[in-house]
């Protein structure tokens, strides 16, 4: 099955070679294919070569660029194009010698370990590691599928055109026109997004269509900052009065949607309540990738079972699964916690090949969320592995009322956090 | 006292309680008996503000790549203990053993104060 | 103890409350001129350094620059006895995006926006006042002291000496103290100067001086005039 350690350290006792002497990487070197080019498949990419110059590195990815989710709440208030969040792999492929297959991964051949892709490669691995992403549910709202996501409908839970779309909608709607956004159950990636989005859309709002609407109608009844958003939306869009711009209804108050009536723009909610809306972004359920439902990565759960010290998956050890679509829990699923699950795994297959001991992990997730330019927040926690499980050590919140400035400080260092964060994973 | 009220009815119209108890925090000395995590697995969590291997020299969040090795214990262990107040800091450097915070200052110093992206690779 | 920070941290608001004046929209040029400068200058209110002092430490402007101004690593200037015209210019050009070189301005920017004319005034004063940081005694090859003390009039390159003082502690007007700054910042606003990245300097000066430097006798010249944090 895999190398043993004593094989793969004889293929490289001459040392490691330099990068730019690729073309002369022997074809019996050891082989890490990639599923997936988001963030946990390009950080895999970059840190494993950082690591090892001597594996081959393919990367399997559908699309020419990525763009990135963090920052994507920005682009519907204007303050930051779409542009700015999107890269392409080509620092990847000629800085880090990275193999970038324009194709869709679709059969894992587990006996031979060979994946399979759309247009027909069988790329032969010694590591797969499957970072996909998860999937939406949208099918979980009645009457809500992913047609209507890609037409009128967009969820913009994937930055991209959904995203663009959202934003003409919205900044579109007649005066004194309701945005109905709901928001889904956990788990999902950036538990405070759908609460972030709401306050960048109300900050826009409130100067361009002032007596206009956000509900965000919850299938939770409560949610992460939610302390400090309702204090901000208090302070500025009158949240918990008549006048109030954001409203927001949780699961206990019947807030969970239920469906939707495209054809009238119209959703109903547990409560039974028909909400008429100019917007309606609902926000689906997740679950594991096709990809890895498909390949029975999941062994029939709704996410991918992994083994906790090295985020290989319960299905094969050659095969690793990171990101939003394993179950790490008590981890979140966000880009941060996926790419630092990468820079692990890529320790662990360094050291397969080295036969050095990579020790203990340990996993931040220290995350910023805004609810206004000039607002920021902080949510840090740090995740060990002990006794064979995966713990949460610590989280931390920002707290929630300070002066003026530290709260634009944290804002500033939000968009710090974004902008290192892109470079860390694709520069 | 008068003031005192007005901030406690303050804090606790504004949910203060509920974020409260939300804070998890247990010591890391409850780890010491597993093996050690690397100076550089514990670098590689910083660098998604600090730049890959702490290097990146143009941001908010100061570059960590060559930073004094003194400096460096000296600045994360009064982030800990919170004898300098820090934006975010002082939660982050929390989690951590004053073992941990060594080993990621014998390998933050080893590095060079060169910008990533200028570095060359092996 | 996060509730008791929590508590203090909230009082500072409620102290605060009158400082919060964000926008303060000025007709300030987009470059100064001597003229547009010293005007501006004039018009400097009057600074509270014990105001000031309480502003700095609600801005957390020791998490970079130090608990008195003394810079506690290599990444941010000192500011304590800096030139307080400077300072306050500083803080008015970060105010108007009119020193936008890198994103760590972008922190300052974010920052000062925060702050009137009055708190920058004010923070200007506090910092002035402060016990200067350490002086140190220039140092670097021949070539490189003269160049700092002599300039090259073949490049009609001014010596940095003839603004910044013979030993850069600082002279007239805005010019600042350069003596015993971070090398590495000394070095950053050094190369932004000459590419033009920066560009809040009155009449283009340091901008004349920066464009004929190489990047090597930029590094120098940062060395020459650093202290020796690492």
């Amino acid at each position: 099955m895999l190398l043993s350690r004593r094989d793969v350290i004889k293929l490289f006792s001459a040392g490691p070679m330099l990068l730019g002497a690729l073309s002369a990487r022997a074809s019996t070197a050891p082989k890490l294919v990639i599923v997936g080019g988001g963030i946990g498949g390009a950080a895999m990419a970059k840190y494993m070569r950082i690591l090892n110059s001597s594996i081959q590195i393919t990367l399997v990815e559908p699309n020419p660029s990525y763009i990135f989710c963090p920052g994507s709440n920005e682009v519907l208030n204007d303050s930051v194009p779409i542009q700015d969040l999107t890269v392409t792999y080509d620092t990847l492929r000629q800085r880090y010698d990275i193999k970038i297959l324009q194709d869709r991964a679709t059969t894992i051949d587990y006996s031979r370990k060979r994946l399979h892709t759309a247009q027909g490669e069988k790329l032969p691995y010694d590591w797969l590691v499957v970072s996909t992403g998860p999937d939406f549910v949208c099918e979980a709202v009645d009457g809500y599928n992913p047609q209507l996501a890609q037409g009128d409908f967009p969820h913009a839970w994937k930055a991209g055109p959904q995203t663009l779309k959202l934003k003409k909608l919205y900044q579109n709607m007649p005066a004194g026109g309701t945005v109905v956004i709901s928001a889904p159950p956990m788990p999902y990636r950036c538990p405070p997004a759908p609460y972030e989005r709401a306050s960048f859309m109300a900050e826009w709002l409130k100067i361009h269509n002032p007596t206009a609407k956000i509900l965000i109608l919850d299938s939770k009844s409560n949610f992460t900052l939610q302390p400090h958003y309702e204090a901000f939306w208090r302070e500025h869009f009158n949240y918990g009065t008549p006048q109030a711009m954001i409203e927001w209804v949780g699961s206990h108050a019947g807030g969970t949607v239920q469906t939707l009536d495209a054809a009238n723009r119209t959703v109903i909610t547990s409560a039974g309540e028909r909400i008429k809306a100019d917007v309606i972004n609902i926000i689906p359920p997740e679950r594991a990738s096709a990809f890895a439902r498909n390949n029975d990565l999941n062994l029939g759960q709704a996410w991918v079972p992994i083994h906790p010290y090295d985020f290989r998956s319960q299905k094969d050890p050659a095969v690793f699964v990171i990101g939003d679509t394993s179950e790490a829990s008590p981890m979140v699923k966000t880009g941060y916690m996926a790419s630092n699950q990468a820079k692990w795994v890529a320790q662990i297959i360094h050291a397969e090949i080295t036969g050095k001991d990579p020790g203990y992990p340990l996993w931040t997730n220290n995350c910023v969320a805004m609810a206004g330019e000039d607002f920021g927040m902080t949510i840090t926690a740090t995740f060990r592995f002990h006794k064979g499980r995966i713990e949460l050590q610590q989280t931390l919140q920002s707290p929630l009322q300070d002066n003026p400035q530290l709260h634009a400080l944290r804002a500033s260092v939000a968009r710090n956090w974004q902008r290192t964060f892109r470079r860390d994973i694709f520069e | 006292m008068l003031r005192q009220f007005l901030v406690a009815l303050l804090l606790s119209l504004t949910g203060l309680h509920a974020a409260a108890e939300t804070d998890i925090f247990i010591s890391p000395e409850k780890y010491r008996a597993d093996p050690p995590v690397s100076g550089q697995v514990l670098g590689d969590n910083c660098s998604a503000c600090h730049g890959t291997r702490g290097a990146v020299f143009d941001e908010i969040m100061p570059p960590l790549a060559g930073m004094d090795r003194d400096t460096f214990i000296k600045l994360m262990l009064n982030f800990k203990f919170a004898t300098r107040p820090s934006i975010v800091m002082n939660d982050i450097a929390n989690a951590y053993t004053e073992d941990e915070i060594r080993r990621m200052a014998d390998y933050f110093s080893s590095l060079p104060a060169v910008p990533w992206k200028a570095q060359s690779l092996h | 103890m996060k509730t008791l920070l929590l508590i203090s941290f909230s009082m500072l608001t409620t102290l605060s409350l009158n400082n919060q004046a964000v926008a303060d929209p000025d007709t300030q040029p987009k470059a100064w001129s001597a003229d547009s400068w010293h005007q501006q200058m004039r018009l400097m209110p009057k600074g509270d350094l014990y105001r000031g002092a309480q502003l700095a430490k609600q801005g957390y402007c020791f998490t970079c620059h130090g608990e008195k101004g003394y810079a506690p690593s290599r990444n941010a200037p000192s500011l304590a006895g800096q030139n307080q015209a400077y300072l306050y210019k500083t803080l008015l050009d970060f105010k108007n995006r009119l020193w936008l070189a890198d994103h760590k301005d972008e922190g300052m920017h974010d920052l000062a926006r925060t702050f009137d004319k009055q708190d920058l005034a004010d923070l200007a004063a506090y910092y002035a006042a402060q016990k200067p940081w350490p002086k140190i005694t220039p140092s670097g090859s021949p070539a490189i002291a003269h160049l700092a003390k002599r300039g090259d009039p073949q490049r009609l390159l001014t010596p940095c000496a003839s603004c910044h003082g013979a030993q850069g502690m600082g002279g007239p007007n805005e010019t600042p103290r350069i003596n015993g700054q971070s090398y590495l910042y000394l070095k950053r606003q050094l190369s932004y100067f000459k590419s033009g990245k920066r560009s809040n300097d009155v009449e283009a000066g340091m901008r004349f001086a920066a464009e004929v430097l190489s990047e090597e006798e930029i590094d120098q010249l940062a060395r020459y005039y650093a202290n020796s944090q690492k």
